[in-house]
Protein backbone atom coordinates (compact mmCIF):
# COMPACT_ATOMS: atom_id res chain seq x y z
CA UNK A 1 0.00 0.00 0.00
CA UNK A 2 1.60 3.26 -1.20
CA UNK A 3 0.47 6.60 -1.59
CA UNK A 4 1.65 7.76 -5.44
CA UNK A 5 1.67 11.23 -6.21
CA UNK A 6 0.25 12.31 -9.78
CA UNK A 7 -0.87 14.45 -12.28
CA UNK A 8 -4.07 14.68 -12.57
CA UNK A 9 -5.91 14.03 -16.45
CA UNK A 10 -5.98 17.15 -18.20
CA UNK A 11 -9.79 16.84 -18.62
CA UNK A 12 -10.58 15.28 -15.44
CA UNK A 13 -13.39 17.45 -14.54
CA UNK A 14 -15.04 17.24 -17.78
CA UNK A 15 -14.96 13.37 -18.00
CA UNK A 16 -16.03 13.13 -14.33
CA UNK A 17 -18.99 15.19 -14.87
CA UNK A 18 -20.06 13.46 -18.37
CA UNK A 19 -20.09 10.57 -15.62
CA UNK A 20 -23.18 12.24 -14.37
CA UNK A 21 -20.41 13.26 -10.79
CA UNK A 22 -21.15 16.11 -10.09
CA UNK A 23 -20.02 16.74 -6.44
CA UNK A 24 -16.36 16.92 -7.13
CA UNK A 25 -15.72 19.54 -5.64
CA UNK A 26 -17.44 20.69 -2.20
CA UNK A 27 -17.40 24.28 -0.93
CA UNK A 28 -15.05 25.24 -3.04
CA UNK A 29 -12.66 22.34 -2.23
CA UNK A 30 -11.97 18.93 -4.01
CA UNK A 31 -13.55 16.35 -3.27
CA UNK A 32 -12.72 14.05 -5.61
CA UNK A 33 -8.86 14.02 -5.99
CA UNK A 34 -6.77 12.36 -8.52
CA UNK A 35 -3.54 14.51 -7.78
CA UNK A 36 -2.86 11.46 -5.90
CA UNK A 37 -3.47 7.60 -6.13
CA UNK A 38 -2.88 4.54 -3.80
CA UNK A 39 -0.89 1.55 -5.03
CA UNK A 40 -1.91 -2.18 -3.96
CA UNK A 41 0.13 -4.96 -4.60
CA UNK A 42 -2.42 -8.02 -5.32
CA UNK A 43 -1.79 -9.94 -2.09
CA UNK A 44 -2.88 -7.00 -0.13
CA UNK A 45 -6.17 -6.65 -2.18
CA UNK A 46 -6.88 -10.61 -1.07
CA UNK A 47 -5.63 -9.46 2.31
CA UNK A 48 -8.42 -6.41 2.58
CA UNK A 49 -10.99 -9.27 0.71
CA UNK A 50 -10.58 -11.89 3.38
CA UNK A 51 -10.91 -9.25 6.28
CA UNK A 52 -13.59 -7.88 4.61
CA UNK A 53 -15.41 -10.85 4.26
CA UNK A 54 -14.82 -12.00 7.92
CA UNK A 55 -15.72 -8.51 8.76
CA UNK A 56 -19.20 -9.61 7.32
CA UNK A 57 -19.38 -13.13 9.04
CA UNK A 58 -18.75 -11.41 12.41
CA UNK A 59 -21.28 -8.75 12.06
CA UNK A 60 -23.87 -11.67 11.04
CA UNK A 61 -22.69 -13.62 14.38
CA UNK A 62 -23.23 -10.10 16.77
CA UNK A 63 -26.75 -9.81 15.19
CA UNK A 64 -27.68 -13.64 15.82
CA UNK A 65 -26.50 -12.59 19.20
CA UNK A 66 -28.51 -9.19 19.45
CA UNK A 67 -31.46 -10.99 18.24
CA UNK A 68 -31.37 -14.07 20.69
CA UNK A 69 -30.63 -12.44 23.34
CA UNK A 70 -32.90 -9.20 22.86
CA UNK A 71 -29.56 -7.14 23.76
CA UNK A 72 -31.80 -4.25 21.78
CA UNK A 73 -31.67 -1.57 24.97
CA UNK A 74 -28.09 -1.92 24.94
CA UNK A 75 -28.01 -0.35 21.59
CA UNK A 76 -30.44 2.10 22.41
CA UNK A 77 -32.69 0.83 19.89
CA UNK A 78 -36.33 1.83 20.51
CA UNK A 79 -39.13 -0.96 21.61
CA UNK A 80 -41.21 -0.33 18.47
CA UNK A 81 -38.31 -1.76 16.01
CA UNK A 82 -37.78 -4.81 17.98
CA UNK A 83 -40.16 -6.70 16.13
CA UNK A 84 -39.49 -5.59 12.39
CA UNK A 85 -35.95 -6.10 13.36
CA UNK A 86 -36.42 -9.95 14.48
CA UNK A 87 -39.47 -10.73 11.95
CA UNK A 88 -37.23 -8.87 8.97
CA UNK A 89 -34.07 -11.29 10.10
CA UNK A 90 -36.42 -14.24 10.74
CA UNK A 91 -37.58 -13.67 7.03
CA UNK A 92 -34.22 -14.13 6.01
CA UNK A 93 -34.67 -10.29 4.47
CA UNK A 94 -32.21 -9.87 1.78
CA UNK A 95 -29.60 -6.64 2.21
CA UNK A 96 -28.04 -5.19 -0.81
CA UNK A 97 -25.30 -2.92 0.27
CA UNK A 98 -23.07 -1.77 3.30
CA UNK A 99 -19.19 0.03 3.26
CA UNK A 100 -16.70 -1.08 6.15
CA UNK A 101 -14.33 1.49 6.85
CA UNK A 102 -10.92 0.14 7.68
CA UNK A 103 -8.00 1.43 9.37
CA UNK A 104 -4.77 -0.37 7.57
CA UNK A 105 -1.14 0.67 6.51
CA UNK A 106 -0.39 -2.42 4.37
CA UNK A 107 0.98 -4.31 7.77
CA UNK A 108 -0.45 -6.24 10.02
CA UNK A 109 -4.10 -7.22 10.13
CA UNK A 110 -6.87 -4.73 8.69
CA UNK A 111 -8.74 -3.54 11.20
CA UNK A 112 -12.64 -2.58 11.54
CA UNK A 113 -13.11 1.22 12.10
CA UNK A 114 -17.37 1.15 12.00
CA UNK A 115 -19.55 -0.27 9.93
CA UNK A 116 -22.01 1.50 7.25
CA UNK A 117 -24.24 -0.59 6.82
CA UNK A 118 -27.75 1.14 6.85
CA UNK A 119 -26.92 4.43 4.36
CA UNK A 120 -23.69 4.04 3.14
CA UNK A 121 -22.32 6.63 0.51
CA UNK A 122 -19.04 7.62 -1.75
CA UNK A 123 -20.81 4.09 -4.22
CA UNK A 124 -21.00 5.68 -7.53
CA UNK A 125 -17.56 7.16 -7.10
CA UNK A 126 -16.03 4.01 -6.02
CA UNK A 127 -18.13 2.12 -8.60
CA UNK A 128 -18.06 4.08 -11.83
CA UNK A 129 -15.89 7.36 -10.98
CA UNK A 130 -12.30 5.42 -9.81
CA UNK A 131 -12.92 2.72 -12.83
CA UNK A 132 -13.10 5.26 -15.29
CA UNK A 133 -10.14 6.83 -14.24
CA UNK A 134 -8.39 3.83 -13.76
CA UNK A 135 -9.62 2.91 -17.78
CA UNK A 136 -8.06 6.33 -18.59
CA UNK A 137 -4.93 6.98 -16.61
CA UNK A 138 -3.98 3.24 -15.62
CA UNK A 139 -4.88 1.10 -17.99
CA UNK A 140 -3.22 -2.17 -17.93
CA UNK A 141 -3.74 -1.85 -14.10
CA UNK A 142 -6.48 -3.71 -12.06
CA UNK A 143 -8.60 -2.37 -9.32
CA UNK A 144 -10.75 -3.88 -6.54
CA UNK A 145 -13.99 -3.03 -7.94
CA UNK A 146 -16.60 -5.58 -9.05
CA UNK A 147 -19.19 -3.21 -7.02
CA UNK A 148 -21.00 -2.48 -10.20
CA UNK A 149 -21.48 -6.40 -11.62
CA UNK A 150 -22.07 -7.59 -8.18
CA UNK A 151 -25.06 -5.26 -7.74
CA UNK A 152 -26.54 -5.49 -10.90
CA UNK A 153 -26.64 -9.29 -10.18
CA UNK A 154 -27.44 -9.00 -7.17
CA UNK A 155 -31.11 -7.20 -7.97
CA UNK A 156 -31.42 -9.96 -10.30
CA UNK A 157 -31.54 -12.82 -7.60
CA UNK A 158 -32.69 -10.72 -5.30
CA UNK A 159 -37.06 -12.03 -6.43
CA UNK A 160 -38.30 -8.95 -6.43
CA UNK A 161 -42.14 -8.65 -7.94
CA UNK A 162 -43.42 -5.49 -8.94
CA UNK A 163 -41.69 -2.13 -9.21
CA UNK A 164 -38.94 -1.09 -6.81
CA UNK A 165 -39.30 2.69 -5.75
CA UNK A 166 -35.87 4.23 -4.24
CA UNK A 167 -36.19 6.96 -2.19
CA UNK A 168 -33.84 9.92 -0.24
CA UNK A 169 -33.97 13.31 1.33
CA UNK A 170 -34.70 16.29 -0.61
CA UNK A 171 -31.57 18.87 -1.44
CA UNK A 172 -28.08 16.42 -1.15
CA UNK A 173 -26.47 15.67 -4.29
CA UNK A 174 -24.68 13.16 -2.79
CA UNK A 175 -27.43 11.02 -1.41
CA UNK A 176 -29.43 11.74 -4.71
CA UNK A 177 -26.46 10.42 -6.87
CA UNK A 178 -26.25 7.46 -4.70
CA UNK A 179 -30.00 6.78 -4.94
CA UNK A 180 -30.03 7.01 -8.70
CA UNK A 181 -26.92 5.15 -9.20
CA UNK A 182 -28.74 2.32 -7.23
CA UNK A 183 -31.77 2.49 -9.45
CA UNK A 184 -29.85 2.22 -12.54
CA UNK A 185 -27.95 -0.94 -10.82
CA UNK A 186 -31.94 -2.10 -10.30
CA UNK A 187 -33.14 -1.16 -13.72
CA UNK A 188 -29.80 -2.72 -15.48
CA UNK A 189 -30.90 -6.10 -13.89
CA UNK A 190 -34.61 -5.73 -15.85
CA UNK A 191 -36.29 -4.23 -12.65
CA UNK A 192 -39.15 -1.67 -12.88
CA UNK A 193 -38.22 1.17 -10.90
CA UNK A 194 -39.43 4.44 -9.90
CA UNK A 195 -38.13 7.68 -7.31
CA UNK A 196 -39.44 9.85 -4.94
CA UNK A 197 -38.10 11.88 -2.32
CA UNK A 198 -38.99 10.60 1.68
CA UNK A 199 -41.39 13.27 2.83
CA UNK A 200 -43.35 12.14 -0.35
CA UNK A 201 -44.19 8.66 0.93
CA UNK A 202 -47.83 8.13 1.54
CA UNK A 203 -50.12 5.63 3.47
CA UNK A 204 -53.50 4.94 2.25
CA UNK A 205 -54.79 3.19 5.41
CA UNK A 206 -53.70 -0.01 3.31
CA UNK A 207 -50.35 0.65 2.66
CA UNK A 208 -47.86 2.41 1.26
CA UNK A 209 -48.17 4.48 -1.64
CA UNK A 210 -46.23 7.10 -4.06
CA UNK A 211 -46.44 10.27 -5.58
CA UNK A 212 -49.19 8.37 -8.34
CA UNK A 213 -50.65 6.70 -5.51
CA UNK A 214 -49.50 3.60 -7.04
CA UNK A 215 -48.29 1.08 -4.21
CA UNK A 216 -45.10 1.05 -2.67
CA UNK A 217 -43.87 -2.71 -1.89
CA UNK A 218 -40.58 -2.85 -2.33
CA UNK A 219 -38.49 0.54 -1.23
CA UNK A 220 -34.95 1.34 -0.90
CA UNK A 221 -34.36 4.23 1.48
CA UNK A 222 -31.32 5.97 1.63
CA UNK A 223 -32.38 7.17 4.65
CA UNK A 224 -31.59 6.09 8.36
CA UNK A 225 -33.77 3.41 10.00
CA UNK A 226 -33.06 5.22 13.06
CA UNK A 227 -34.78 8.36 12.02
CA UNK A 228 -37.35 6.23 9.95
CA UNK A 229 -38.63 4.07 13.32
CA UNK A 230 -39.13 7.45 15.28
CA UNK A 231 -41.37 8.84 12.37
CA UNK A 232 -45.15 8.87 12.26
CA UNK A 233 -45.37 6.47 9.34
CA UNK A 234 -43.44 3.77 11.31
CA UNK A 235 -46.01 2.25 12.68
CA UNK A 236 -46.87 1.35 9.42
CA UNK A 237 -44.39 -0.32 7.97
CA UNK A 238 -44.80 -3.70 9.86
CA UNK A 239 -48.77 -4.15 8.77
CA UNK A 240 -47.94 -3.15 5.21
CA UNK A 241 -45.51 -5.54 4.46
CA UNK A 242 -43.70 -3.42 2.62
CA UNK A 243 -40.27 -4.72 2.22
CA UNK A 244 -37.48 -2.44 2.86
CA UNK A 245 -33.79 -2.27 1.44
CA UNK A 246 -31.89 -2.35 3.42
CA UNK A 247 -33.91 -4.52 5.79
CA UNK A 248 -34.64 -3.53 9.47
CA UNK A 249 -32.24 -5.81 11.08
CA UNK A 250 -29.20 -3.32 9.51
CA UNK A 251 -30.44 -1.32 12.53
CA UNK A 252 -28.24 -3.69 14.34
CA UNK A 253 -24.96 -2.95 12.47
CA UNK A 254 -25.78 0.75 11.49
CA UNK A 255 -25.32 1.54 15.46
CA UNK A 256 -21.92 1.93 16.29
CA UNK A 257 -22.66 0.20 19.27
CA UNK A 258 -22.21 -2.68 17.67
CA UNK A 259 -18.31 -2.12 17.68
CA UNK A 260 -18.38 -3.15 21.85
CA UNK A 261 -20.61 -5.75 21.13
CA UNK A 262 -18.52 -7.29 18.68
CA UNK A 263 -15.58 -6.92 20.37
CA UNK A 264 -17.64 -8.40 23.53
CA UNK A 265 -18.38 -11.10 21.41
CA UNK A 266 -15.44 -11.83 19.56
CA UNK A 267 -13.05 -10.60 21.74
CA UNK A 268 -9.44 -10.77 20.28
CA UNK A 269 -10.14 -10.92 16.89
CA UNK A 270 -7.38 -9.82 14.81
CA UNK A 271 -9.68 -7.57 12.60
CA UNK A 272 -11.22 -5.91 15.49
CA UNK A 273 -9.94 -3.46 17.86
CA UNK A 274 -10.94 -3.28 21.86
CA UNK A 275 -14.21 -1.25 22.18
CA UNK A 276 -16.52 -0.77 24.89
CA UNK A 277 -18.76 1.72 26.76
CA UNK A 278 -16.37 2.62 29.04
CA UNK A 279 -13.52 3.93 28.40
CA UNK A 280 -11.51 2.69 31.30
CA UNK A 281 -11.69 -0.61 29.43
CA UNK A 282 -9.18 0.46 26.87
CA UNK A 283 -5.54 1.09 27.74
CA UNK A 284 -3.97 3.80 25.63
CA UNK A 285 -5.67 6.33 23.43
CA UNK A 286 -9.02 5.73 22.36
CA UNK A 287 -11.56 7.24 20.14
CA UNK A 288 -15.15 8.47 21.19
CA UNK A 289 -17.92 7.91 18.73
CA UNK A 290 -21.60 8.78 19.12
CA UNK A 291 -24.00 5.71 18.58
CA UNK A 292 -25.91 7.19 16.19
CA UNK A 293 -23.12 9.58 14.28
CA UNK A 294 -22.76 9.92 10.51
CA UNK A 295 -20.08 11.46 8.71
CA UNK A 296 -17.40 11.66 11.59
CA UNK A 297 -19.90 14.27 13.35
CA UNK A 298 -18.59 14.42 17.19
CA UNK A 299 -16.17 11.85 16.56
CA UNK A 300 -13.30 12.71 19.27
CA UNK A 301 -9.55 11.28 19.95
CA UNK A 302 -8.13 10.80 23.43
CA UNK A 303 -4.88 10.53 22.67
CA UNK A 304 -3.85 9.73 26.81
CA UNK A 305 -7.29 7.71 26.81
CA UNK A 306 -9.96 9.16 29.11
CA UNK A 307 -11.48 7.21 32.36
CA UNK A 308 -14.83 9.57 31.69
CA UNK A 309 -17.94 7.49 30.18
CA UNK A 310 -20.33 9.61 28.95
CA UNK A 311 -23.74 8.66 27.98
CA UNK A 312 -24.75 7.82 23.88
CA UNK A 313 -21.07 6.88 23.45
CA UNK A 314 -18.95 4.05 22.24
CA UNK A 315 -15.17 4.04 22.87
CA UNK A 316 -12.15 2.08 20.51
CA UNK A 317 -8.79 1.62 20.77
CA UNK A 318 -6.59 4.16 18.39
CA UNK A 319 -5.98 1.57 15.36
CA UNK A 320 -3.35 2.81 13.10
CA UNK A 321 -4.27 4.52 10.21
CA UNK A 322 -2.12 5.04 6.86
CA UNK A 323 -0.49 8.03 6.69
CA UNK A 324 2.01 10.39 5.39
CA UNK A 325 3.21 13.66 4.83
CA UNK A 326 -0.03 14.29 7.48
CA UNK A 327 -2.72 12.93 4.98
CA UNK A 328 -4.54 10.13 6.25
CA UNK A 329 -6.41 7.18 4.59
CA UNK A 330 -9.26 5.22 5.06
CA UNK A 331 -10.39 2.61 3.07
CA UNK A 332 -13.77 1.91 2.45
CA UNK A 333 -14.92 -1.89 1.58
CA UNK A 334 -17.77 -2.46 -0.07
CA UNK A 335 -20.03 -5.29 1.06
CA UNK A 336 -22.78 -5.97 -2.06
CA UNK A 337 -25.30 -8.88 -1.02
CA UNK A 338 -22.25 -9.62 1.53
CA UNK A 339 -19.68 -10.28 -1.12
CA UNK A 340 -16.55 -8.23 -0.52
CA UNK A 341 -17.16 -5.98 -4.24
CA UNK A 342 -14.55 -3.99 -4.09
CA UNK A 343 -13.03 -0.16 -1.74
CA UNK A 344 -13.36 3.45 -1.86
CA UNK A 345 -9.86 5.33 -0.63
CA UNK A 346 -10.75 8.26 1.51
CA UNK A 347 -8.12 11.12 2.92
CA UNK A 348 -8.07 13.76 5.24
CA UNK A 349 -5.81 16.01 6.28
CA UNK A 350 -6.73 15.02 10.16
CA UNK A 351 -7.39 11.44 11.09
CA UNK A 352 -11.08 11.43 11.05
CA UNK A 353 -12.84 11.01 8.19
CA UNK A 354 -15.69 13.37 7.37
CA UNK A 355 -18.18 14.02 4.89
CA UNK A 356 -15.89 16.45 2.82
CA UNK A 357 -12.69 13.82 3.28
CA UNK A 358 -11.20 13.44 -0.18
CA UNK A 359 -12.33 10.60 -2.64
CA UNK A 360 -8.92 9.53 -3.91
CA UNK A 361 -8.72 6.57 -6.54
CA UNK A 362 -6.69 3.44 -6.15
CA UNK A 363 -5.34 0.52 -8.41
CA UNK A 364 -3.36 -2.99 -8.02
CA UNK A 365 -0.59 -4.70 -10.09
CA UNK B 1 -58.77 -10.14 -6.28
CA UNK B 2 -60.36 -13.67 -4.86
CA UNK B 3 -63.15 -13.28 -2.67
CA UNK B 4 -65.59 -15.55 -0.60
CA UNK B 5 -63.32 -16.70 2.25
CA UNK B 6 -66.42 -18.49 3.33
CA UNK B 7 -68.50 -18.25 0.34
CA UNK B 8 -69.73 -14.94 1.53
CA UNK B 9 -69.29 -12.67 -1.66
CA UNK B 10 -70.12 -13.22 -5.19
CA UNK B 11 -66.51 -12.98 -7.33
CA UNK B 12 -65.89 -9.24 -8.82
CA UNK B 13 -63.37 -8.20 -11.24
CA UNK B 14 -60.05 -8.64 -10.76
CA UNK B 15 -57.95 -5.69 -10.29
CA UNK B 16 -54.26 -4.54 -11.29
CA UNK B 17 -52.12 -7.51 -10.75
CA UNK B 18 -50.15 -4.97 -8.14
CA UNK B 19 -52.68 -5.40 -5.92
CA UNK B 20 -51.36 -6.55 -2.82
CA UNK B 21 -55.03 -8.02 -2.18
CA UNK B 22 -54.95 -9.94 -5.42
CA UNK B 23 -55.39 -13.23 -3.73
CA UNK B 24 -57.13 -12.28 -0.46
CA UNK B 25 -60.22 -13.26 0.65
CA UNK B 26 -62.74 -12.13 2.58
CA UNK B 27 -63.62 -13.07 6.95
CA UNK B 28 -65.81 -12.20 9.51
CA UNK B 29 -63.83 -13.82 12.17
CA UNK B 30 -61.46 -15.65 13.62
CA UNK B 31 -62.73 -19.08 13.16
CA UNK B 32 -63.71 -18.97 9.18
CA UNK B 33 -60.31 -17.08 9.13
CA UNK B 34 -58.16 -20.40 10.84
CA UNK B 35 -60.12 -22.44 8.30
CA UNK B 36 -57.68 -21.39 5.56
CA UNK B 37 -54.67 -19.71 8.11
CA UNK B 38 -52.80 -20.60 11.22
CA UNK B 39 -54.00 -18.83 14.29
CA UNK B 40 -51.28 -16.74 14.32
CA UNK B 41 -51.77 -15.59 10.52
CA UNK B 42 -55.58 -14.80 11.34
CA UNK B 43 -54.58 -12.97 14.81
CA UNK B 44 -51.94 -10.75 12.74
CA UNK B 45 -54.44 -10.04 10.03
CA UNK B 46 -57.03 -9.11 12.51
CA UNK B 47 -54.92 -6.88 14.80
CA UNK B 48 -53.16 -5.12 11.28
CA UNK B 49 -56.33 -4.78 9.94
CA UNK B 50 -57.69 -2.87 13.27
CA UNK B 51 -55.23 -0.76 12.84
CA UNK B 52 -55.38 0.10 9.18
CA UNK B 53 -59.10 0.88 10.41
CA UNK B 54 -58.35 3.60 12.96
CA UNK B 55 -55.46 5.24 10.88
CA UNK B 56 -56.99 4.57 7.58
CA UNK B 57 -61.32 4.15 7.47
CA UNK B 58 -63.19 6.15 4.88
CA UNK B 59 -63.94 9.54 7.76
CA UNK B 60 -67.01 11.62 7.84
CA UNK B 61 -67.62 15.31 8.84
CA UNK B 62 -70.72 13.93 10.55
CA UNK B 63 -72.86 10.46 11.78
CA UNK B 64 -75.38 11.14 9.41
CA UNK B 65 -73.37 11.05 6.03
CA UNK B 66 -71.97 8.16 7.08
CA UNK B 67 -75.09 6.12 8.07
CA UNK B 68 -76.52 7.54 4.62
CA UNK B 69 -73.53 5.27 2.88
CA UNK B 70 -72.94 2.74 5.34
CA UNK B 71 -76.15 2.21 7.50
CA UNK B 72 -78.08 2.91 10.41
CA UNK B 73 -76.22 2.04 13.64
CA UNK B 74 -72.92 1.10 11.64
CA UNK B 75 -70.49 3.67 11.83
CA UNK B 76 -68.21 5.44 14.96
CA UNK B 77 -66.79 8.12 16.36
CA UNK B 78 -63.29 8.33 15.87
CA UNK B 79 -61.09 10.86 16.82
CA UNK B 80 -58.33 12.22 14.10
CA UNK B 81 -55.11 14.10 14.28
CA UNK B 82 -54.37 16.63 11.70
CA UNK B 83 -52.80 14.79 9.06
CA UNK B 84 -50.06 16.53 6.86
CA UNK B 85 -48.67 18.88 4.77
CA UNK B 86 -51.41 20.08 2.80
CA UNK B 87 -49.66 20.19 -0.23
CA UNK B 88 -48.81 16.59 -0.29
CA UNK B 89 -52.75 16.11 0.97
CA UNK B 90 -55.41 14.20 -0.83
CA UNK B 91 -58.78 13.39 -0.26
CA UNK B 92 -61.36 11.11 -2.78
CA UNK B 93 -64.54 11.49 -2.42
CA UNK B 94 -66.69 8.59 -2.28
CA UNK B 95 -69.77 9.54 -4.71
CA UNK B 96 -71.07 7.87 -7.68
CA UNK B 97 -73.16 10.23 -9.91
CA UNK B 98 -76.50 11.52 -9.01
CA UNK B 99 -78.22 8.56 -9.41
CA UNK B 100 -79.68 6.56 -6.97
CA UNK B 101 -78.95 3.03 -9.04
CA UNK B 102 -78.40 0.35 -7.09
CA UNK B 103 -75.20 -0.86 -8.87
CA UNK B 104 -72.25 -0.75 -7.15
CA UNK B 105 -69.39 2.01 -7.08
CA UNK B 106 -67.29 1.48 -10.18
CA UNK B 107 -63.58 2.00 -9.25
CA UNK B 108 -63.52 4.74 -11.77
CA UNK B 109 -65.99 6.34 -9.20
CA UNK B 110 -63.22 5.53 -6.47
CA UNK B 111 -60.22 7.05 -7.69
CA UNK B 112 -58.48 9.42 -5.62
CA UNK B 113 -59.19 12.61 -6.48
CA UNK B 114 -56.00 15.07 -6.38
CA UNK B 115 -55.75 18.57 -4.86
CA UNK B 116 -58.99 18.96 -4.40
CA UNK B 117 -59.02 20.97 -1.48
CA UNK B 118 -59.13 20.62 2.20
CA UNK B 119 -57.76 17.03 2.19
CA UNK B 120 -60.55 16.45 4.92
CA UNK B 121 -59.62 14.62 7.68
CA UNK B 122 -58.03 17.31 10.24
CA UNK B 123 -59.87 17.88 13.38
CA UNK B 124 -61.87 16.23 15.47
CA UNK B 125 -65.37 14.22 15.74
CA UNK B 126 -65.33 12.48 12.72
CA UNK B 127 -67.06 8.95 11.70
CA UNK B 128 -65.61 6.12 10.45
CA UNK B 129 -67.94 2.79 9.54
CA UNK B 130 -67.78 0.06 11.29
CA UNK B 131 -65.54 -2.99 10.27
CA UNK B 132 -67.17 -6.17 9.38
CA UNK B 133 -64.01 -8.02 8.59
CA UNK B 134 -60.76 -8.48 6.87
CA UNK B 135 -59.53 -9.25 3.93
CA UNK B 136 -56.39 -11.59 4.05
CA UNK B 137 -54.18 -13.33 1.49
CA UNK B 138 -50.69 -14.51 0.80
CA UNK B 139 -48.74 -12.07 -0.99
CA UNK B 140 -48.02 -12.51 -5.18
CA UNK B 141 -44.80 -14.82 -5.04
CA UNK B 142 -45.74 -16.67 -1.98
CA UNK B 143 -43.31 -17.24 1.00
CA UNK B 144 -44.40 -15.79 4.76
CA UNK B 145 -45.38 -12.33 2.98
CA UNK B 146 -49.08 -11.49 4.05
CA UNK B 147 -51.14 -8.41 3.01
CA UNK B 148 -54.31 -7.62 5.17
CA UNK B 149 -57.25 -5.07 5.35
CA UNK B 150 -60.39 -4.24 6.93
CA UNK B 151 -63.33 -4.33 5.42
CA UNK B 152 -66.47 -2.51 5.31
CA UNK B 153 -69.65 -2.74 3.17
CA UNK B 154 -72.58 -0.07 2.48
CA UNK B 155 -76.03 0.03 2.62
CA UNK B 156 -75.73 -1.86 -1.36
CA UNK B 157 -74.21 -4.74 0.23
CA UNK B 158 -71.05 -3.98 -1.53
CA UNK B 159 -67.87 -4.53 0.27
CA UNK B 160 -64.75 -2.15 0.50
CA UNK B 161 -60.97 -3.50 1.18
CA UNK B 162 -60.18 0.06 2.34
CA UNK B 163 -61.56 2.65 0.25
CA UNK B 164 -61.38 -0.09 -2.79
CA UNK B 165 -64.85 -1.49 -3.71
CA UNK B 166 -63.92 -5.43 -4.11
CA UNK B 167 -67.33 -7.27 -4.38
CA UNK B 168 -70.39 -7.96 -3.37
CA UNK B 169 -71.70 -9.48 -0.31
CA UNK B 170 -73.90 -12.53 -0.36
CA UNK B 171 -77.61 -10.88 0.84
CA UNK B 172 -78.57 -14.36 1.53
CA UNK B 173 -75.79 -14.59 4.31
CA UNK B 174 -75.28 -11.56 5.03
CA UNK B 175 -77.87 -9.15 4.72
CA UNK B 176 -77.13 -5.37 3.88
CA UNK B 177 -77.57 -3.07 6.90
CA UNK B 178 -80.68 -1.00 7.01
CA UNK B 179 -81.03 2.23 5.72
CA UNK B 180 -80.72 5.67 7.82
CA UNK B 181 -84.18 5.23 10.04
CA UNK B 182 -86.06 7.37 9.51
CA UNK B 183 -85.35 7.95 5.88
CA UNK B 184 -87.55 6.79 2.71
CA UNK B 185 -85.93 5.09 0.31
CA UNK B 186 -82.02 5.64 -1.08
CA UNK B 187 -80.45 8.47 0.93
CA UNK B 188 -80.15 11.11 -1.50
CA UNK B 189 -76.92 11.23 -3.28
CA UNK B 190 -76.33 15.04 -3.16
CA UNK B 191 -75.81 14.26 0.75
CA UNK B 192 -72.88 12.51 -0.30
CA UNK B 193 -71.02 14.33 -2.49
CA UNK B 194 -69.37 16.27 0.60
CA UNK B 195 -68.88 13.33 2.68
CA UNK B 196 -64.62 13.42 1.95
CA UNK B 197 -62.79 10.88 3.03
CA UNK B 198 -58.78 10.96 3.40
CA UNK B 199 -57.34 8.48 0.70
CA UNK B 200 -53.62 9.03 1.19
CA UNK B 201 -51.70 11.01 3.94
CA UNK B 202 -48.14 12.17 3.22
CA UNK B 203 -44.97 13.41 5.49
CA UNK B 204 -44.99 10.70 7.75
CA UNK B 205 -41.51 10.01 6.79
CA UNK B 206 -38.04 12.67 6.41
CA UNK B 207 -39.16 14.76 9.52
CA UNK B 208 -36.12 14.12 11.02
CA UNK B 209 -33.93 14.97 8.11
CA UNK B 210 -35.69 18.22 7.80
CA UNK B 211 -35.04 18.57 11.48
CA UNK B 212 -30.98 17.76 10.57
CA UNK B 213 -28.40 20.45 11.20
CA UNK B 214 -26.20 18.99 8.44
CA UNK B 215 -29.45 17.51 6.20
CA UNK B 216 -27.38 14.41 5.63
CA UNK B 217 -28.33 11.19 6.28
CA UNK B 218 -25.79 9.04 4.99
CA UNK B 219 -22.64 7.69 5.96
Amino acid sequence: MQRQTITPRSDWRERVEALGFDFHTIDGKPYWDETACYRFSAAEIDQIDDATAEMERLCFGAVERVIEEELYDRLGIPEQAWPLITESWRRGDRNIVGRFDIAWNGTGDPKLLEYNADTPTALFEASVVQWDWLESARRGADQFNSIHEKLTETWQRYGIEGRVHFTCVRDHAEDYATTTYLRDTCLQAGHDTAFLYIDEVGWNGLGFVDGDDAPVTTLFKLYPWEWLINETFAEHIGPSRIRMIEPAWKMILSNKAILALLWETFEGHRNLMPASFDPADIDGGCVEKPVFGREGQGVKIHAGGTRQASPGMVYQALAPLYHIGGRHAVIGSWVIASQPAGIGIREDDGPITVNTSRFVPHFFE
Amino acid sequence: MLLGGASLITLTACDEATDPLKEAKLFINQQQCEQQFTSAECSTAQRDSRAAHVAGAPRFANKAQCEAEFGAGNCEPVQTSSSTSSSHTTSSSRTTSGSSSSTPMSDSAMNTARGSGDGGSSGVGMFIPAMVGYMLGRQMGGGASFASAPVYRDTQNTAYAGNKPVGRLDSATMPPPSKVAGTAGTPSRSTLASATSTATSRGGFGATASRSSSGSSSS
